[in-house]
């Protein structure tokens, strides 16, 4: 799971940038709100997933980001 | 005797005539000067509109080139590429998350709203000017609420 979050983002700010758990996607990876609601969609479609829409918005982290991918993967 | 009063006769017809003529192409021509003087004051005009169609002409053109300009900033903005060269569409991330653009749009909402009230002079909040950091600031303004950021 942790790999495909991470695949995501790095197709999505470059294959340069640093993706650990601590990195704010706002802060260091120069993400908008749209591009966390991009990278949302992104992930529902590889991993056959729906992540909530209100949930994704208070995504700060790429940690947090795996962390709720990770619990929508369980409850599905 | 008869034939010099007869050759007076018909020379004074012919000088009346002559007057009657006169005086006729004295009006006429009384008229056309009236009629240059219009035109020339309708032609005056007419430059002169052409000269403000020109000027609000151009003031248009250079109203589109700014608009043009925003609009192309706003499109970069919104539909900027990401780092495979895919191209955002807000369009379609509506179509597929409502809520959460929807969300945003009430957050940026009142963020354009507090640009409003700092643009008419409300003063910055300790919040507005201790911001740094993209997810602190007003995304709408942040050239005028946090002027300790600086875009990176």
């Amino acid at each position: 799971m942790r790999d495909t979050v991470i695949e995501v983002l790095s197709n999505h700010f470059g294959k340069d940038k640093s993706f650990d758990d601590g990195i704010n996607l706002i802060d260091d990876l120069g993400a908008d709100e749209f591009d966390i609601v991009d990278i949302s969609i992104t992930l529902d479609e590889k991993l056959n997933i729906s992540l909530d829409e209100e949930a994704i918005l208070e995504v700060k982290t790429v940690g947090d980001l795996i962390q709720l991918v990770e619990s929508n993967v369980q409850s599905n | 005797m008869g034939i010099a009063v007869l050759g007076a006769m018909g020379g004074l017809m012919y000088v009346k005539h002559l007057q009657s003529e006169n005086e006729i192409l004295t009006l006429n021509n009384a008229k056309l000067e009236g009629a240059v003087a219009e035109q020339q004051k309708v032609i005056e005009q007419q430059l002169k509109d052409i000269a403000e169609i020109r000027d609000i002409n151009k003031q248009l053109q250079s109203q589109n080139e700014k608009l043009t300009a925003d609009l192309q900033v706003a499109n970069e903005k919104f539909n900027k590429v990401n780092a495979s060269g895919e191209r955002r569409d807000i369009g379609n991330l509506a179509v597929s998350k409502p809520r959460s653009i929807e969300i945003i749009e009430g957050r940026r909402e009142k963020q354009r709203a507090r640009c409003f009230e700092i643009a008419q002079g409300s003063p910055l909040t300790e919040e507005e000017i201790n911001a740094t950091k993209k997810s602190e600031i007003n995304a709408e303004c942040p050239n005028i609420a946090n002027p300790n950021y600086v875009p990176y």
